[in-house]
């Protein structure tokens, strides 16, 4: 009987300490490389455009490393899968900021996920650069964060003037997301630049990440008539509702900006996808993009889309900046060497970065999806 | 912000151990609630808008984001009282879901982007206040109340029979855990920065639960033990952090064949109570 | 006109795959009194076994339905050995619990294989349309309407006109009773958790047909407005389910084509407010038999 008690006893102690052993024991081990943290997601309905980004950073890793690293050192990418979860996100970069103590950080790759972390981000005075944020307005004020990307806001009246260029659209009707930030936003874009191109708006309805089933919502919207449908949200919807909304005989076509990127939708949509038009600002065919799309082709199998290029640059740029501000710790020095970056030369195109936000300064390419390719429309 | 990464393990354990206690006390009356998150909800939000918004301190705001749960608590426990067993359980859960989708698309608190802004909940908030309840929770189970929460746990009938007031004890049960998730949502949002909807799904409701019906639904201890080791554990399995909730999954499965009481049960802690101090004598 | 037709047609569509489920989740809970919290995740599953054979071993999709009955039915089998048969009846709602566990580790191991993405289901039928005056009704539409009719109708004469059926109503009236005439109760539990979850398989096979997606979260929200449907059926009733589920289903089409457009999102708000509204107001929903007496 006594035995049995001290068993028991001894073993819940036991098990108590070991728990406590475990997690003292996760704390690292101080470096001597430049570490970038790079918090994306490789599962979870992000992982559409995580996977590819993780393995264009790494290509830019290796090359980086292959000419020599960085006043003398190499780069090192601390990467943790965010599974597409935000209170995952915000833990990670946490983590990354406090315990691997990172100075830049290549990320995050959603505009929900930057628009929660970027505080956090900025207080701790580190650097960020988004690829895939495209949020509009997501950067602005900010310091230390930045995104690879252009501000949607700039691209949407550009899409809409091409719109009405080749289909003469009178009535548009508009699917908006309502958890994420970059969907929202475009959505508001799209409802201002409609407006004011003359464009009647017949209904807006909401639908939330995850839906599956747009019957009775595609039935309501096709009621309206209209000629063109602002798909404002991300891949995984944005093809159902093509899908369906083919499926009930709608000829018309599909406007969005960065959502249309993902060659996802062209996987699970089909040929539903024809006649969606977005404004890229990536382009295979540019003589800068070849030796990235080369390298991408052979690592992947796959062509590299928007994101990968930018979270390509990304890095390059980065490392561009460190040699710059001869600093990889200074992020004050950092931001502004990144701040003077002219024309910078790589796929993605940074023309530069803006001076009151974090976006760069990037070309527009009209992008149409046709027998399921991306055909660029020449300007 | 300046939290350790390890601090903020010890702070989660603190806000589960509040959380499993909260749904203790209902089911120590024999009401099983699956929709705890629902509470939780509403302390996390309302607690945060006190702050955010209003600029409340912290404390106070915990305070009343817990009266607001409790009064919810009434709400719902009061034609919970028709129900029993497995009804009441679906019934909570229902609650659960509506809290959920409420706050995805109510606006002004974020709607589906959620809500953010918030900070302050350190290490000795989150203990003193797991430890005051703890205290509070196990005075109240040794006292005339809590053995007419047993009675009443037991047979509903014999306990009427016996004198209490069967609805009066199973509000106050009822009530007090959702205040308590209440007060716990309140920490939790303090200390993720970020809610939304998805914070308080059923599946949370599911975890909570766990941490009871492992640790033990039968003493105080056993929620409390639930709570840190299966807090603690997905730090320790962080090496198998996809198939984590497979082993949950078994976990669940394993204990409602073998040991549906939990690990620490009442003979068990009796049997530790008798080896730890001998000198002071135990009635069974 | 044109448009609530339309609109009619889509809910039905719908309501047919919660009557599906809902089945499942009423047969169960009429012998057991337990609710299989893992039904929404068997249906889960069949989906995606339903796509593995589809996409990987390129078989035909009338194979895919079979083999996620088939599925479906093993997995009801492992259900009631593992959470009903070998847990002790003195915990109040240890097997529900345990089924709990049951589905995140079935949800778990759809998690890893799909990589938590949502998983193209491929166009299967010819997506041709009829049109019937200002309504599209699709292939897709009848089959899925035809199949779930087919198994309702089979249901049925198993239920009312075969042996097995009725040693299955004699379980759920008094299973005491029932073992003295000599039924096997064992047995009858065993068929009941194989067709309840049957049904779930391949009505997940239905679902992707229609909607050309699965996830592995698909089974989390269908098996909760399961739930919602069979109370308001009538917890043990199979016509109720079948009823519930249109119910349900007409329900929430009706909400998105008709409530203004920022409020659509409160649709899913529907099933638990009958759910609750139901429990407290007519417990016994609308053909169940069932009252508030039960104490588990």
């Amino acid at each position: 009987m006594r035995r049995k008690n001290n068993l028991y006893l001894f073993g819940m102690v036991a098990v108590v300490f070991c728990f406590m052993l475990f997690t003292f024991s996760s704390i690292s081990f101080a470096q001597s490389a430049i570490k970038i943290g790079l918090p994306i997601a490789i599962t979870g309905q992000l992982s559409g455009y995580g996977i590819g980004e993780v393995e264009a950073a790494k290509i830019a890793v290796e090359e980086i490393n292959a000419a020599g690293g960085v006043l003398g050192k190499k780069l090192e990418l601390i990467h943790y899968d965010t599974a597409s979860d935000h209170r995952q996100t915000i833990n990670i970069v946490r983590k990354l900021i406090q315990q691997d103590k990172v100075t830049l950080i290549c990320g995050p790759l959603a505009s929900q996920e930057a628009k929660l972390t970027f505080p956090i981000i900025e207080e701790a005075k580190v650097i960020a650069m988004s690829p895939s944020s495209l949020a509009p307005g997501l950067t602005d004020g900010y310091k230390y964060c930045f995104r690879n990307t252009a501000a949607e806001d700039k691209l949407v009246p550009l899409c809409v003037e091409k719109a009405k260029e080749l289909w003469k659209i009178k009535k548009a009707a508009i699917f908006q997301v309502q958890d994420d930030p970059y969907g929202k936003g475009m959505g508001e874009e799209f409802k201002k630049s409609l407006a004011a191109k003359g464009i009647e708006i017949t209904i807006i309805l909401p639908f939330n990440q995850k839906e599956t089933d747009f019957s009775a919502k595609v039935t309501r919207v096709l009621a309206t008539k209209p000629d063109t449908m602002v798909l404002a949200g991300l891949y995984n919807e944005q093809s159902l509702i093509m899908l369906e909304a083919r499926r009930q005989g709608y000829e018309g076509s599909f406007l969005d900006g960065a959502g249309f990127t993902s060659p996802k939708i062209i996987e699970i949509a089909g040929d539903a996808a024809d006649n969606s038009l977005f404004i890229s600002t990536w382009s295979m065919e540019r003589k800068e993009a070849k030796r990235f799309v080369d390298a991408f082709r052979k690592n992947t199998g796959k062509d590299p889309q928007q994101s990968d290029a930018n979270t390509y640059d990304i890095i390059k740029v980065f490392a561009n900046a460190i040699e710059m501000a001869n600093s990889y710790t200074d992020t004050d020095a950092l931001q502004k060497a990144l701040r003077n970056v002219k024309n910078f030369p790589g796929p993605s195109g940074i023309l530069g970065f803006e001076q009151k936000s974090g976006d760069a300064i990037r070309k527009g390419y009209p992008t149409i999806i046709k027998g399921k390719k991306y055909i660029l429309l020449e300007d | 912000m300046s939290e350790g990464y390890l601090t903020g393990i010890f702070i989660q354990i603190g806000i589960n151990v509040i959380l499993a206690l909260s749904l203790y006390l209902p089911f120590s009356t024999g009401q099983i609630s699956l929709g705890h998150a629902g509470f939780m909800a509403i302390g996390g939000y309302f607690s945060s808008i006190l702050t955010v918004n209003f600029g409340f301190p912290l404390l106070v705001a915990m305070v009343l984001a817990g009266v607001l749960s409790c009064f919810f608590g009434i709400l719902v426990g009061y034609p919970a009282l028709r129900l029993k067993g497995i009804y009441l359980a679906i019934a909570t859960m229902g609650f659960g879901i509506i809290v959920q989708i409420f706050f995805q698309n109510f606006n002004y608190t974020g709607g589906p982007m959620g809500f953010q802004g918030m900070k302050g909940t350190n290490f000795i908030l989150t203990y003193v206040t797991a430890i005051v309840f703890s205290y509070l929770i196990w005075r109240l189970m040794n006292s005339r109340i809590g053995r007419a929460f047993e009675a009443v746990n037991e047979d509903e009938i014999a306990a009427a029979a016996m004198g209490i007031n069967i609805t009066r004890i199973k509000i106050l049960a009822f009530s007090l855990g959702a205040g308590l998730a209440g007060v716990a949502g309140a920490l939790d949002a303090h200390y993720v920065y970020y809610i939304d909807s998805h914070n308080y799904s059923f599946l949370r409701s599911v975890e909570m639960l766990l941490f009871l019906i492992m640790g033990g639904s039968q003493v105080v201890w056993g929620p409390i033990l639930g709570a840190v080791i299966l807090t603690s554990l997905p730090e320790v399995l962080r090496f198998m952090a996809g198939y984590r909730m497979i082993f949950y999954g078994c976990l669940m499965m394993f204990l409602m064949i073998f040991r549906p009481q939990g690990i620490l049960d009442r003979r068990l802690l009796l049997r530790l109570k008798n080896y730890l101090v001998p000198w002071k004598v135990s009635h069974s | 006109m044109g448009f609530l037709l339309q609109q009619l047609i889509n809910g039905f569509m719908l309501g047919a795959t919660y009557s599906l489920l809902a089945i499942g989740y009423t047969l169960v809970f009429g012998l057991l009194k337990l609710l299989n919290m893992a039904h929404g995740e068997v249906y889960m599953i069949g989906a995606f076994f339903g796509w593995t054979i589809v996409t990987m071993i390129h078989l035909p999709i009338y194979l895919a339905l079979l083999g996620a009955f088939v599925i479906g039915g093993i997995l009801g089998i492992i259900v009631e050995f593992f959470c009903f048969r070998l847990v002790s009846k003195d915990y109040p709602l240890a097997s529900m619990l345990s089924t709990i566990g049951l589905g995140v580790i079935l949800q778990n191991f759809a998690l890893v294989f799909s990589g938590g993405e949502m998983v193209r289901f491929p166009e299967m039928l010819r997506t041709s349309n009829f049109y019937i005056g200002p309504v599209i009704i699709s292939e897709v539409h009848l089959v899925i309407f035809g199949i779930a009719l087919c198994l309702m109708l089979m249901l049925n004469i198993l239920i009312y006109k075969t042996k097995l059926g009725k040693s299955m109503r004699a379980v759920a009236e008094d299973k005491n009773v029932a073992s003295m005439y000599g039924i096997n109760v064992n047995v009858v539990t065993m068929a009941t958790f194989f067709i309840s979850s049957s049904l779930a398989g391949i009505t997940g096979v239905l679902t992707a047909l229609a909607y050309h997606s699965i996830t592995p979260f698909m089974g989390v929200e269908q098996g909760l407005k399961g739930l919602a449907v069979i109370v308001l059926g009538g917890l043990g009733s199979v016509s109720g389910a079948m009823a519930g589920g249109i119910i349900l289903g007409l329900s929430e089409v009706i909400a998105i084509a008709y409530l203004p457009a920022d409020f659509t999102g409160y649709k899913d708000a529907i099933a638990f407010a009958i759910l609750i509204g139901i429990l407290l107001f007519k417990p016994t929903g609308l053909f169940g038999k069932f009252g508030l007496e039960e104490k588990v």
